[in-house]
């Protein structure tokens, strides 16, 4: 399958050029803590992002439902296609858990008679990908996974299978993670100050093979490939969740870090070149190895 | 030409039973397994519930009630022991399993700042598919779709594409979920949970009750359990899914959804309607469910249509229910006889049939499952009668 679209929402901002812009000047965003009560430095969002007009019909909605609409809605870029032929699925290892936090803690506040059903709604799962498929107005398949370890990976692959399948004609195909509170503060318990917990959304837009480059995703890495793009995620006590330091300076630490990587290899793919950085990467496949544990995924961008 | 996939194992635990032969006994017997659980999750017993009565642990439950079913789906596709080799994958539906929601940890944080992490370290232990992985010893793809109350049906989608995409040789599919009060205070605040027992599909029906379970079966490479020995009488003919795009959580008032999906379905399987015996609805006894499901059914098949929801006998088991109906599905083609749909008494004259009311013949070869969830997430999963291959 081929990507026509990438939308990227971020600790640099919103927008694949402001990826390009963060990773040509070198300087990572300062991360910073997300409240008073916890202390361990994030990469958040920026606020001024949730601002965007594109948010304004939907302002009521969750940071996981904003960030995953706006990222869609850039790798989307109002294209047309038959409704009943657009697929969608949004990957995440954590889902929209501030607003299942949200939702518990008025529980214990004001009981279960009082408990907001707007906020019920927004805590489940499939909310963010119900907005992305009302805002662009399709009536195909929508899918929503929540895995640990190979989240986005499998999601892209599930998104090729629809293509080759028949089942789509375009499948809008991303992977969003959120920042909380709570989720601060077990990382710290956990892993003390030993990476930076990120947050943001990565989407893109997926069609069947025709004249361009491909994307895939392999079980093993490729006896060659010009650039490797590594995103190393151990699950459990072991070694936290880590990415290599260059990446993760500018994303955070993300389970779904091969999607940001995979709005980098589509950067260079395009020419663009981030010597301080990754090095110089040159002509020729990109891959973006993805580990957990003994376990590996492989997206090859060529 | 296209791989076809069949149906080789069944799993399932649910208030109705067990598994396949006690829930198969609660249908003929023709009454309802409410409990009224009150103590269980830490649930309010003034509306009914539909527990499971297997003892098993309530730390972990979802994943216990998979485990469960998982097992039970392996033995019956004879793949207690998994080949070397063999690609196995897992693709599982939940809604409760899929979050860190766990409340007593959530009011010591807000407290004391200093909750035990027991909870956090059993959700970063894996989803509930890749822990059915592990312990399965499963090696191909696996995911956790997290569809709401579709996940289990949308899983069978997953599965299906996976095998045709040649991702795997079998797949352990379908759905499980626990009894939890996050889920049931969420029901509550949008009032759609009936105090009395749940009536799918009847005039005076007041809303749904909850309840748990799992449902697995074993997809398989029709050429796969061929090399194995392994025959089945039912094949996976068609699936198909479609958004509402209207809704976060009403359904889409007319239920194109619903009736887009089932026509992916009829296409996928490439028949028509008139070829399907059957249909187990989603049918939640929701005003509002039941109504357009109801509505969208008769569309594609005509107001003759014979529907059956199994609700009744499970409650609604959320992230279960595309599983548990799935089995239940299978069996009915199996077995050569439909369950009734019990709780209805009175027919609701905005739509326009009755459902079966008593054990049906099955007279046609196809049957269609169908799920409808939150976010206006439609699936539908086709299953098909072999002959001469028992």
């Amino acid at each position: 399958m081929i990507v026509t679209g990438v939308g990227v929402v971020g600790a640099g901002g919103a927008g694949l050029e402001n990826v390009k812009v963060l990773l040509q000047s070198a300087t990572p965003p300062q991360p910073k803590p997300i409240s008073a009560r916890e202390a361990l430095p994030v990469l958040q969002v920026p606020a001024e992002v949730f601002k965007h007009p594109l948010l304004s019909p939907v302002r009521r909605a969750d940071r996981f439902s904003k960030m995953s609409l706006l990222a869609a809605l850039e790798a989307w870029q109002g294209r047309t296609a038959d409704p009943a032929r657009v697929g969608i699925i949004l990957a995440s290892a954590c889902g929209p858990h501030a607003t299942v936090f949200k939702f518990v803690n008025d529980l214990l506040e004001f009981g279960e008679s009082q408990s907001s059903p707007t906020v019920f709604s927004q805590s489940v799962h499939a909310a963010a990908a119900s907005m992305i498929a009302t805002a662009i107005k399709s009536h195909g398949p929508v899918l929503n996974v929540a895995d640990l370890r190979f989240p986005f990976e499998t999601a892209l692959e599930l998104a090729d299978a629809w293509l080759k399948e028949g089942r789509c004609d375009v499948v809008l195909v991303g992977a969003t993670e959120e920042c909380s509170e709570v989720y601060v503060h077990a990382v710290s318990r956990l892993w003390g100050d030993r990476f930076i917990p990120g947050e943001g959304a990565f989407f893109f837009c997926c069609e069947r093979e025709g004249k361009g480059p491909g994307v895939r995703v392999q079980h093993m890495p490729l006896a060659r490939a010009t650039c490797t793009l590594e995103n190393n995620l151990s699950l459990g006590n072991v070694a936290g969740c880590v990415q290599n330091q260059s990446w993760v300076n500018y994303s955070g630490s993300l389970r779904i870090g091969g999607a940001f990587l995979l709005a980098v290899a589509e950067l260079l793919r395009r020419g663009e070149r981030f010597e301080g950085v990754c090095g110089g990467a040159s002509e020729g496949p990109v891959q973006i190895v993805s580990r957990c544990g003994d376990a590996q995924r492989v997206i090859v961008v060529e | 030409m296209r791989e076809r996939v069949i149906l080789t194992g069944l799993g399932v635990l649910s208030a109705a039973g067990d598994d396949v032969a006690s829930s198969l006994a609660t249908f003929q017997g023709g009454t309802r397994p409410v409990t009224q659980a009150g103590k269980l999750a830490g649930l309010e017993a003034q509306f009914p519930l539909f527990a499971v009565t297997r003892d098993l642990p309530a730390v972990d439950r979802t994943y216990h009630l998979a485990v469960q079913a998982a097992r039970q789906a392996l033995s019956d596709a004879h793949l207690e022991q998994v080949p070397k080799g063999f690609r196995l994958g897992v693709c599982v539906g939940t809604t409760v399993a899929c979050q860190l929601n766990d409340i007593p940890f959530y009011r010591m944080y807000r407290e004391t700042g200093q909750p035990p992490l027991e909870p956090v370290h059993r959700f970063i232990a894996g989803s509930l598919a890749e822990r059915l992985a592990e312990a399965l010893q499963a090696q191909g793809p696996v995911m956790t779709v997290v569809n709401a109350c579709s996940s289990g049906t949308d899983a069978a989608g997953v599965a299906v594409s996976w095998l045709r995409a040649d991702l795997c040789d079998a797949v352990i599919v379908g759905g499980a979920d626990e009894l939890s009060k996050i889920p049931s205070s969420g029901f509550y605040s949008l009032s759609v949970k009936s105090p009395a027992l749940c009536k799918p599909f009847d005039r005076d029906r007041q809303g749904l009750n909850l309840g748990e379970g799992a449902g697995i079966a074993i997809f398989e490479k029709e050429a796969s359990a061929r090399q194995r020995g392994v025959h089945s009488v039912i094949e996976v003919s068609g699936f198909g899914a479609a958004a509402d795009g209207h809704h976060l959580t009403a359904p889409h008032p007319e239920g194109l959804g619903i009736e887009q999906a089932i026509r992916f379905a009829l296409a996928d399987a490439g028949i028509t309607p008139e070829l399907i015996d059957f249909v187990n609805a989603h049918g939640t006894a929701t005003r509002e469910n039941d109504r357009i499901e109801g509505n969208a059914l008769a569309r594609v098949f005509g107001s003759s249509v014979r529907v059956v929801s199994t609700k009744g006998y499970t409650g609604h088991t959320l992230g279960a229910a595309g599983g548990i109906e799935l089995v239940f599905t299978a069996l009915a083609l199996r077995e050569g006889w439909i369950s009734p749909n019990i709780g209805f008494e009175n027919q609701d004259p905005e739509i326009p049939f009755s459902p079966l009311q008593k054990i049906t013949p099955v007279s046609k070869n196809y049957a269609l499952s169908t799920s409808l969830a939150f976010g206006g997430n439609n699936a539908a999963v086709i299953l098909c009668r072999r002959k001469g291959d028992a």
